[in-house]
């Protein structure tokens, strides 16, 4: 079965603009994957605009606008996606953003600026939703995931239906790109909830490299390393962030591994 | 100011390619706008074509998992082979390709010792990837000088280059080459090994350099200055090392490596 698709991105990298486009097709044939450029056949694609960067000091800004249009077993579909990665250095520590949007958040970026050194990580601790995402797909069989359903068809042309997560293998396919193999996966991962939040346990608002945190109790801003414990609440499904085929971060409620 | 290149890239198997992907493209860049496109450079797409041919039929004669890319750029063509066996790659080029890959059959054998309070002694050119960490890559940062001994030289010049025609070119090392001159140097009887390395990185944020050694398995992970200091000798002429491909923001590039046996003390 072949594989088809036609894209037009526009990313700002480190002062840097690119405009790209390209198409491309795969094949799997057996056990084999080929993949390569479609040289003649052009669609007719949306303009982007090159996204304006947010003001500040940072280490990496790469913000990505980009239309597609895929093709598989006869079913066409069309996609539209924003990508922002964020690195803040502020040394020793590097916080690290990933989000589907280019809305910065101003007050992350002033307690960030805050930050008071490194602490053994709380007791219990309350992950905000872009920390909450990042660490789902290590929740599978740990506590009830659903995969909430997609706007687009995944990697293969099937539609992306709510489901729970469950032990067997997922029913949807995950293609980033035309040049990578497709592989099973959970898109729009989201936990249940359940439980009782606790407003009263520091929050970890924003991931740091090294596997750390950015952790706010009272009026402290410190890093800690998330060793994630058991998980005692979650709460509703709030953002969706593009970590793998995706996953909706909620406020969770968990204890520190020791 | 246009870079073009055409690429393909295959992995092989036992014998059986399990994957290949080609990719061609041409980029424009007008001061701080690249317009990148996959068009065709015809020639450098046959000139790629040309050399995956040989290259393809070598992997498929090699019983291991093979990764070979061939990249056609106007600067000229360039071939690789990563070749994993027991858990641990290098990374080869034609002409060497079988002489490394005898290394590594060799190497996997060696069953050194790891101890964190030994001095370490770098075979096989291995002290090349350690000096492209702290030296080159920090180069690639600005990071701030740090005193290296008067005997080491090392050769690790920057040029932009990228992986594709979609990248933003970086800084990048286009090889790294470490010599002495009059080195001291004594064998330590009490040692560790280093024969290949599995991966390896440098932090601008914390100046820190970490590498993964693949033979014997450990992670030693140092700042720059502890590493300069930690340099006790080296002997003999640059040995290259097989095997550097360099990741920088998602870019891998070949880096060609070569560096003298080397001794540190315990990292």
């Amino acid at each position: 079965m072949r594989y088809r698709k036609w894209g037009r991105t526009v990313r700002y990298e480190n002062g840097v603009v690119v405009r790209v486009e390209e198409a491309g097709e795969a094949f799997e044939e057996g056990e084999e994957l080929r993949a390569q450029p479609l040289r003649g056949e052009r669609r007719a694609l949306p303009q982007v605009e090159a996204p304006t960067p947010p003001a500040g000091d940072f280490e990496r800004v790469v913000m990505t606008e980009g239309v597609s249009i895929h093709e598989y077993g006869g079913i066409v579909w069309s996609e539209h996606a924003r990508r922002m990665h964020l690195s803040v250095a502020r040394a020793p520590h590097r916080m690290l953003i990933d989000q589907a949007d280019f809305g910065l958040d101003a007050a992350l970026l002033a307690l960030f600026a805050r930050i008071e050194g490194r602490r053994e990580p709380p007791p219990r601790l309350t992950l905000a939703p872009r920390v909450a995402a990042a660490v789902l797909p290590s929740l599978i069989g740990r506590i009830e995931l659903a995969q909430r359903a997609g706007a687009t068809p995944d990697g293969k042309g099937k539609p992306v239906e709510s489901c729970p997560v469950g032990a067997g293998e997922p029913p949807n396919w995950y293609r980033p790109s035309y040049r990578v193999r497709p592989v099973r996966a959970w898109f729009n991962l989201l936990a249940l909830p359940f439980g009782r939040l606790d407003d009263a346990a520091p929050r970890a608002v924003a991931r740091l490299g090294g596997g750390d945190v950015l952790c706010i109790d009272g009026g402290s801003v410190f890093a800690a390393p998330l060793n994630v414990g058991r998980v005692l609440a979650a709460g509703g499904a709030e953002e969706w962030f593009p970590f793998g085929a995706g996953a909706w971060g909620c406020d969770m409620l968990l204890e520190s591994a020791r | 100011m246009i870079f073009a290149i055409a690429a393909r890239d295959e992995i092989w198997s036992g014998g059986r390619r399990l994957e290949s992907r080609l990719m061609h493209g041409i980029a424009r860049q007008d001061g701080d706008t690249i317009i990148a496109t996959d068009d065709a450079d015809e020639s450098l797409l046959a000139a790629c074509e040309d050399a995956m041919a040989p290259a393809r039929a070598r992997a498929q004669s090699i019983g291991a998992r093979v990764r070979v890319v061939v990249r056609a750029t106007p600067e000229g063509v360039e071939t690789t082979f990563t070749v994993r066996l027991g858990g641990v790659s290098i990374v080869s080029t034609p002409e060497h390709v079988e002489a490394d890959i005898d290394l590594l059959r060799r190497v996997l054998g060696q069953r050194s010792t790891v101890n964190g309070e030994l001095p370490l002694v770098w075979h096989h050119g291995s002290a090349a990837v350690l000096l492209h960490e702290a030296i080159g890559h920090a180069a690639e940062h600005h990071a701030p000088p740090v005193a290296w001994p008067e005997w080491l030289r090392v050769d690790a010049p920057l040029a932009p280059r990228r992986a594709s025609f979609s990248d933003v070119p970086l800084p990048r090392m286009t090889h790294l080459l470490a010599r002495q001159v009059n080195a001291p140097f004594e064998l330590p009887e009490e040692r560790v090994d280093v024969h290949l390395i599995a991966g390896g990185g440098y932090d601008p944020v914390t100046d820190m350099v970490t590498v993964h050694v693949a033979i014997p398995r450990f992670t030693i992970r140092a700042s720059r200055a502890d590493i300069a200091r930690s340099l006790r000798g080296a002997t003999g002429d640059p040995l290259r090392y097989p095997g550097v491909i360099c990741s920088r923001e998602g870019q891998e590039l070949h880096v060609p490596s070569a560096a003298p046996l080397m001794v540190t003390g315990p990292l």
